[in-house]
Formats: C-alpha cells, sequence, structure tokens
C-alpha cells in the first residue's frame, strides 16, 4: 500500500505538466465555490446583524421589505413619510419604552445622511445587542445653537479621510453630484467605530439639522430669490413636519403584536410597523435566490474540474499501457493499478482543495476590502466553517468517484494486457 | 502444496485459449525444466511464446491442465496469491522499453521488491545489491541517477536485468531481450545475463526467434516442438 502511494506519487511528479492544468483547474473551482459560499455566509451573518435591540420599525404603508431597506440599508427612498402627529402619538404610547425618529434622503459623497435624534446612539444596536460606540469625538448636539453638527460612520471617515473638526456640505439627494447644500456646511464632531452594518457609511445629523438645510428648497431644489444664511436658521422653528421612520423599542416585547395591531389600525395615516427579524428573513429570502444560483453554478465549475481530472488520467492511460505491464510484470495486481490510478486522482483533488483554499485566504486577504468597500461586507479570515467543511468533504467525495473511472479502466487494460501491452 | 519435486517447471496437459476464439493457441501435453538450467525456447512469432509466459507468469490461466512452478501448483492459487508468487519468484526481462520511464535506474531495479517481501529479504539491503549487480552488469555508476530515457537501449536492457536479478528469484524469464540489440552486443548481453543467473542458481528461460544464440544455453527447445495447437472440436 505504501509503495503504490509512492509510485502514484511519482508518476503523477513525473506529468506534473499535463497534471497541474487540471490541477489548475481543481484549485480555481474549489476556491470559487468557497468563496461563494464565504460570501453568503459572512453576508448573511452581517445582513442580519444590521441592526438589534429594536422591536418594531414603522413607516408609511409600504411592504415590510421595502422597509426595511430604506429604513436600515439607506437602500432605495420611501414614497411616503410619517407625520409629526402620527410620531408624536406613538412615541408616548404607554408600550413604547423609547422611539428613535430617522429622516433620509440627502446624501454626502455618495454616503447617505441620516437625520435623527442623539439617542440614536444610545438605543440602536447591532450584532448581538452591541451598543454603537465613538471610536473618538462625541454625538451631535442636537440643540439649535449647535444644529450644523455631524456624526460620521467608521467606513465614511476611512474613505474620505475625515477628522474631527471637519467641515463638509451635504447633497440634496442620493446622487452624488446633486444640489449641494453649500451654504451650510456641517462640522464633524464624531466618528463611530466600525460595525460592519449600514451605519459605517452613514452621515448623523440631527432632525433640526435636515429641517434647517431646506429652509430655502422647495420641491427638490433651492427656492429662487431666497437665501437664508445658517447664522439665522435659529429663527425658524426647526422642528421637522414628518420622519422617514421610527425605531420602536417596547417596555416589553411581549406586547409588540399588540403595539404591531394597534399602528396597523391607527386611523389617522396609513402606517406599517415590522418587526425587523422578520423583515430581514423575508428580504434574504429574496436576494438568497441570486446565492443559490450562484452556489449552483460554482458547484457545476466543479464537477466541471473534476470532469478535467478524469479525462486527464483516461487520455494518459494509453501511453501508460506499457508502464502498467512492467508493474504487472514485478508482482502488481490488478487491484494495485487500480489503487495507484485512484490514488492519483485523489491526490490530485486533495492538492487542489488545499491549494483553493489557500487561494481563498490569500485572495480575501489581498482583494477583501473590495467588497467591504463596495457592499460595506466584511469577509471573514480563518479555518473553514462547519458548512465550508462539509462542502471540502463533497469536493473530496466527488474527486474519489471521479477518480474511480481511471482507476476501473486501468484495471480493465493491465487485466487484458497482461504482461505484453497490446499498442 | 506439493513437495518440490526437483522441478522448477512442470507443465501438465496443458491447454489455453484467448476469450472468443475457438483454437487453443497453448496445448503442451507436457514439459519441465530442472532446477538451474538454462533453456533456450525459440519459435516464429505468433506461436504462442507471450501467452505461455503469460501463464508461466500467473498473470492468464489455462482452462485445463497444470502448471508447478517451485513446487507450487499456480492454477491452485488465488489471483493475489499468483501476484505475489510472481513478484518473489520470477524475474521478468522483456524485449524492449523494460523500464519506467518516471523511475532512475536505481529505482527501475528496486521495483523487483515493491511487491515482494521475501526478495528485499533476501537482498538485505536492495539499493546496495542494485548497485552491486550495476557494477557486474558494466553500467557506470554516472548512469545510475539518470532519467532511464538518457540511458542507450543497451544500457536500458542491462538495467532491467538487473531488475530481474535482484532478490535472487529462482525463475528468469527473458523475452527476446536482445532483439533490439545489434549482434556483439547480444553476445555480450547473453553471456553477462547467463553468468549472473548461474551466481544466484536461477533457471533461466530465454526465449528468442534467433535460432543462432542458441548455442550458449543448456537446452534448445522448439515451441512447436512442444506446443500442438488445436482447433476446439466442441465449438
Amino acid at each position: 500500500m505504501k509503495a503504490v502511494i509512492l509510485l502514484s506519487m511519482k508518476s503523477a511528479w513525473a506529468r506534473r505538466m499535463t497534471l497541474s492544468i487540471v490541477l489548475f483547474s481543481i484549485v480555481l473551482s474549489t476556491a470559487v465555490l468557497l468563496a461563494v459560499e464565504r460570501v453568503r455566509d459572512d453576508a448573511r451573518t452581517s445582513f442580519m446583524q444590521s441592526i438589534s435591540g429594536v422591536d418594531l420599525i414603522v413607516g408609511a404603508r409600504t411592504s415590510p421589505v421595502q422597509l426595511m431597506l430604506y429604513s436600515v440599508f439607506h437602500s432605495g427612498s420611501a414614497t411616503n413619510n410619517i407625520s409629526m402627529g402620527s410620531y408624536d402619538v406613538l412615541s408616548i404610547h404607554p408600550l413604547v419604552a423609547w422611539s428613535v425618529p430617522v429622516s433620509l434622503g440627502d446624501s454626502h459623497r455618495g454616503f447617505s445622511v441620516l437625520g435623527t435624534t442623539p439617542s440614536y446612539f444610545s438605543h440602536l444596536r447591532y450584532g448581538y445587542q452591541q451598543p454603537l460606540a465613538f471610536s473618538v469625538g462625541r454625538s451631535f448636539a442636537g440643540s439649535l445653537d449647535s444644529v450644523f453638527e455631524a456624526v460620521i460612520g467608521a467606513q465614511v471617515a476611512k474613505e474620505l479621510g475625515y477628522r474631527l473638526g471637519e467641515r463638509i456640505t451635504l447633497s440634496h439627494g442620493m446622487e452624488a453630484l446633486g444640489p449641494e447644500h453649500s451654504d451650510k456646511p456641517f462640522q464633524v464632531t464624531g466618528i463611530l467605530a466600525p460595525t460592519g452594518t449600514p451605519t459605517d457609511r452613514a452621515v448623523l445629523v440631527s432632525l433640526e439639522a435636515i429641517t434647517a438645510i431646506h429652509l430655502d428648497w422647495s420641491g427638490g431644489a433651492p427656492l429662487p430669490g431666497l437665501k437664508i444664511p445658517a447664522e439665522q436658521v435659529r429663527k425658524f422653528n426647526l422642528r421637522p413636519n414628518d420622519i422617514t421612520a421610527l425605531f420602536i423599542g417596547l417596555k416589553s416585547r411581549t406586547d409588540v403584536f399588540k403595539l404591531q395591531r394597534y399602528i396597523q389600525d391607527y386611523r389617522a395615516e396609513p402606517l406599517l410597523a415590522t418587526m425587523p427579524g422578520v423583515a430581514l428573513d423575508e428580504l434574504w429570502t429574496t436576494i438568497s435566490m441570486v446565492e443559490n444560483i450562484l452556489f449552483i453554478i460554482s458547484s457545476l465549475v466543479v464537477v466541471i474540474g473534476l470532469a478535467g481530472l478524469i479525462s486527464t488520467l483516461l487520455a494518459g492511460l494509453n501511453e501508460r499501457r506499457r508502464e502498467l505491464a512492467i508493474l504487472r510484470s514485478v508482482g502488481a495486481g490488478p487491484r494495485d493499478i487500480f489503487l495507484m490510478l485512484v490514488l492519483e486522482g485523489v491526490l490530485i483533488t486533495s492538492l487542489g482543495i488545499v491549494l483553493g483554499y489557500l487561494l481563498l485566504f490569500v485572495a480575501i486577504a489581498l482583494l477583501g476590502s473590495l467588497p467591504q468597500l463596495m457592499f460595506g461586507l466584511v469577509l471573514s479570515q480563518g479555518l473553514p466553517s462547519n458548512q465550508e467543511w462539509l462542502l471540502i468533504f463533497a469536493i473530496f467525495l466527488t474527486g474519489i468517484f471521479s477518480s474511480l473511472i481511471p482507476g476501473w479502466r486501468a484495471w480493465r487494460i493491465s487485466l487484458a494486457d497482461g504482461l505484453t501491452p497490446r499498442l | 502444496m506439493a513437495v518440490f519435486s526437483g522441478l522448477t517447471i512442470e507443465l501438465n496437459d496443458l491447454e489455453f485459449r484467448w476469450p472468443g476464439q475457438n483454437v487453443h493457441c497453448i496445448h503442451i501435453s507436457r514439459f519441465t525444466i530442472s532446477t538451474g538450467e538454462r533453456i533456450f525456447l525459440y519459435g516464429p512469432s505468433g506461436g504462442g511464446k507471450s501467452t505461455l509466459l503469460s501463464l508461466l507468469g500467473g498473470v492468464a490461466l489455462p482452462q485445463q491442465g497444470t502448471i508447478r512452478l517451485l513446487g507450487t501448483e499456480l492454477t491452485q492459487l488465488s489471483n493475489p496469491q499468483r501476484n505475489r508468487f510472481r513478484a518473489d519468484h520470477i524475474g521478468f526481462i522483456f524485449q524492449q522499453f523494460n523500464l519506467i520511464p518516471w523511475l532512475s535506474a536505481v529505482d527501475n531495479a528496486l521495483l523487483s521488491g515493491t511487491f515482494s517481501t521475501l526478495r528485499r529479504q533476501r537482498a538485505g539491503d536492495m539499493k546496495k545489491q542494485a548497485m552491486h549487480l550495476f557494477e557486474r552488469l558494466d553500467l557506470s555508476p554516472d548512469l545510475w541517477d539518470k532519467p532511464v530515457f538518457t540511458l542507450s537501449v543497451g544500457q536500458q536492457q542491462r538495467v532491467a536485468a538487473a531488475r530481474a536479478l535482484l532478490g535472487r528469484p529462482e525463475i528468469i524469464i527473458a523475452d527476446e531481450p536482445t532483439s533490439s540489440l545489434d549482434s556483439p552486443r547480444q553476445e555480450a548481453f547473453i553471456e553477462l545475463l547467463l553468468s549472473e543467473a548461474s551466481a544466484v542458481n536461477a533457471t533461466l528461460i530465454f526465449v528468442s526467434h534467433d535460432e543462432r544464440l542458441a548455442k550458449h544455453f543448456d537446452r534448445k527447445v522448439a515451441l512447436t516442438d512442444i506446443n500442438r495447437p488445436l482447433i476446439d472440436q466442441k465449438k
């Protein structure tokens, strides 16, 4: 057995030029399959952990997924807002422990601007109930004296190179080159620690600030002839007329359905209340379709790689008939020959898996910042997860089964040829 | 297992035909070779020489008859036992391309120990024995670790002879080992092979279609004399 292993290794090494090509395809396909799995897993985790500690999200009536998308992921825009009247009623509802309003719609160089209150930082959680933390600075004051203060997410600070005290201007709408609120610059007072959630890519200001920069605007454009300088905004009533969404925490979580029903039946305005977990699940089911297709395609790539292995080993067999006859003459049985070929296939598959995993490791180390920059997705690095072990095992098993084919063929050849190869 | 009769090879009522053919290409009523004998077996190509060697090597099994080697009845052994028997007791040298291209000359010689514990034990230090044989077969040391395709045909055949002799098997079967060599080299190779076979007291079967080489051997046997192919009447 040991001798046969050694022989098949030497034989494989001798044909390394041919085999390295099929090895390469197995390495690549393994890396692709594992990468898809890694992205899937990490995306799901970071997705599911993007908000926690919130019992209900309230918005204008739409679909729960839609509400989730714009209020938590700052993606897309709200079709309708919630009036301040509804906010007032809900925020003092006896079941409600706290409520945090958010107002969206502006941006800063592609990052979304979130109008809220300083309580956002104390109530909103991410991951496993982790609170938001400042890496430097403090919350925006939220008072009339210092309206134009902003807190920026970790990714915003990193990408734009901002520090405390930086003066930034916001743009109207989500386009990076939209009309600017350049007359009313903000000062950065705090930078949040990284969370791996959409908050990393947000600029947070007070609700009043959102109102203030729109004082002299109407219908998405500056009002011609009207200019209200920044110093004078405090003379105006800066309380907004409406907000985009409301995050609610309950005194007792068991009341969540009671309050949800109350909000759904709310007469003054059509509202929607959704539990983040439920909406996240629903949203994920939509997204995971794409990931399932990716998974199927990458599985097929592995199958193609292994098919290449079979055909390479089979093609090589005819040239190796003499070699097999020599081994037979020194006492190898057809079983040894079979084993030798199977081992060769298993060896290449194993090596392909190991190198594929290493390739993934290196690729994440070198290019892992790309998905983080583009989607805020942090790819984890480390030993294979259970699911990945399962995939690795599946590739390995398929590799063994594939190797049985050339093994079987070699067994047939060595039986038919005996000591005299028919060429 | 029967008692060793002093006959190294004993064939009785041997009948063999390839599957799907109705001609028995081997039909030998009786043929024996004594221990230590050096036999020259000749016959035209297609006369069943290769088939006979396959039968002796235990790679093919006869439909009828017995093949007794060193007192062991090959037809009574299981497949793995026959493979083991071949590994332990028979050294083969073929016409050409005897060597595995991806092994060095020494590693090719060492192959005879790969599947045989007995031959490894007999040789003691396999590598040392292989080098010793190489020296006796006049292979210069700078060739030993070279890839075999850099060796000349004559050198390759001597490596193959070393492999066949290593671990002192009782039987050496050489199937046209000199047909790719020129005349003077043929003589030299045969002399080397004979003296080395005698040194380990091996029984040698030398197969060739070239009768001129017969003079070196103890006994000359024409395959056509012992083998009388039959048309199968039943078919």
